[in-house]
């Protein structure tokens, strides 16, 4: 069990709410997660965690307060955000299909803070964790495998060098093999960078494996959370 | 002869060129065909024949009525375009465009009044063939910075990342607002350049770019919606194909003239739907 969080350092989030229309799909969600920690957000389809990642990004209006590091985040636009140091890898991925894979990470670099110095050692720390990039960076990423663009949708984020890396289940669709290494890798970003981070996904076992705490959601609510392994 | 013909037809084809790249430009941005580029274009005109009656050299009021459309084109997308697209769908958009394009050639009559205008040369005492090669010069390096821009420079880079996924752009950081901005308002500039190089042979008057907009829409089609090099070729083939056609195939002549392009169009895209130089999409499933 770890100490109370430093005040304002990491991601707080108290009484969030959001809806769809007169869908009202996030009910009020608390949650602190202290800087440089992976938080994993489990529950079933629909209860709300993609909407709270979408929330945090920026994609979604929502009511109630998220502060990074003492910093509001809530109404503010997207790319704000993105500025801020909030990275969001979505379910889809979004890597640029046109553009190689060298632009879409030099697109990446975009959202670090001035001055962006320090891309091209970036690059070659990328390169390490993901070595399967550095053989097809001229390659458009529209031709890249599902695995491989998921993995760039990642390098993608960390070249904003963000300070809280949001991951909408990175692992979907990944082979098991894939997954393990992509799931080590997430880990060993954290120790080195000691970037916070918050991944929904379905694989529990796995996303326990790297959390510092995990929160359980269903029906837009936080049932229950577990901080180092005790619920 | 042939030569002569040869140079007006790409002079034509540079003013068709500049039309259809603004037109794809437009698209790749915002996905969808503005049916005013055209009549933004003659409202650019009539600003450059304004300047150049008034005493402004034709080669200073081709860069000023250039820039004056740029932020014409900003303000139109900040204004106009940026409102309705955070609710609308893009038929909408078009229609919107539609609309834009009654409003500017209405503003056009009330302003200009329908009369037809010469809009002087500027190269009075030359041959019509300089004219030409220097219109197509000009499309040339205009198009040409505008390439090396887009291919070469961070911002060319992050309106290409805007074209291909606004969404993951925004989320990258890039502000998506101000390159949408700027993609209409370099298609604006383009598509001035076109009408002010294209005006020296057309009489000035405010429909003077209705048909010049169907060239343009075959040009693009021609060479592929998604293509700016396919755009550029495709008008200077629809320029030069037009002016051949009706000085060298008798039944055509004057008249069924720009029935000539339109069919070469359907016979190409019959045999490759994306145009000569669209690609059909790369993505892996």
């Amino acid at each position: 069990m770890t100490g109370p969080p430093v005040a304002g350092a990491g991601l707080e989030v108290r009484g969030l709410r959001a809806e769809y229309g007169a869908a009202r799909v996030l009910h009020g969600v608390d949650l602190t997660v202290p800087e440089g920690e992976i938080a994993v957000l489990l529950g079933p389809n629909g209860a709300g965690r993609t909407t709270l990642l979408r929330a945090l990004s920026g994609l979604v209006r929502a009511r109630g307060t998220a502060t990074l590091d003492g910093t509001r985040l809530l109404g503010r636009a997207p790319d704000e955000i993105a500025r801020l140091g909030v990275a969001h890898v979505t379910q889809e991925g979004g890597t640029f299909g046109p553009l190689t894979v060298e632009e879409n990470l030099r697109v990446g670099a975009r959202a670090r803070p001035w001055p962006r110095r320090g891309a091209g050692e970036d690059l070659d720390r990328l390169f390490g964790w993901f070595p399967v990039l550095r053989a097809q960076l001229s390659q458009p990423a529209g031709t890249l495998s599902g695995g491989e663009q998921r993995l760039l949708a990642i390098a993608r984020a960390l070249m904003a060098r963000p300070r809280l890396l949001l991951m909408d289940e990175p692992m979907r669709g990944l082979a098991p093999r894939t997954a393990g290494l992509l799931f080590r890798t997430i880990h060993a970003i954290n120790r080195d960078e000691g970037t916070t981070m918050v991944i929904v996904e379905h694989n529990v076992p796995a996303a326990l494996e790297v959390a510092h705490r995990s929160f359980l959601m269903e029906a837009g609510r936080i049932t229950a959370r577990r901080v180092r392994g005790r619920w | 002869m042939f030569g002569q013909q040869l140079l007006e037809g790409l002079g034509a084809g540079a003013g068709y060129a500049a039309l259809a790249l603004a037109l794809v430009l437009t698209y790749r941005f915002t996905g969808i065909v503005n049916f005013a580029q055209g009549e933004l274009a003659m409202l650019a005109t009539y600003v450059a024949w304004q300047l150049v009656v008034s005493g402004m050299p034709y080669w200073v009021a081709l860069p000023v009525t250039v820039a004056l459309a740029f932020a014409a084109g900003v303000l139109t997308e900040r204004l106009v375009i940026r409102r309705l697209e955070s609710g609308a769908g893009e038929v909408t958009l078009v229609v919107t465009t539609i609309g834009l394009y009654v409003l500017v050639n209405a503003l056009a009559t009330l302003v200009w009044t329908a009369a037809l205008r010469a809009f002087p040369s500027p190269f009075p005492d030359s041959p019509p063939g300089l004219a030409a090669l220097a219109a197509a010069g000009v499309a040339g390096a205009v198009l040409g910075a505008l390439a090396l821009v887009v291919r070469r420079t961070g911002l060319g880079l992050v309106m290409r990342a805007v074209a291909a996924d606004a969404r993951s752009a925004r989320l990258s950081g890039v502000r998506v607002g101000r390159v949408l901005a700027l993609g209409w308002g370099a298609a604006a500039a383009v598509g001035a350049l076109s009408g002010v190089l294209l005006a020296p042979t057309l009489f000035l008057e405010p429909s003077m770019m209705t048909g010049v907009l169907v060239y343009a829409f075959a040009a693009a089609t021609l060479g592929g919606f998604d293509s700016a090099l396919g755009a550029v070729a495709g008008g200077l083939a629809v320029g030069v194909t037009e002016t051949l056609a009706g000085t060298y195939l008798g039944f055509v002549g004057a008249d069924l003239k720009i029935a000539v392009p339109l069919v070469i169009v359907v016979a190409v895209l019959l045999l490759r739907p994306q145009g000569l130089f669209g690609s059909a999409p790369v993505e892996r499933a």
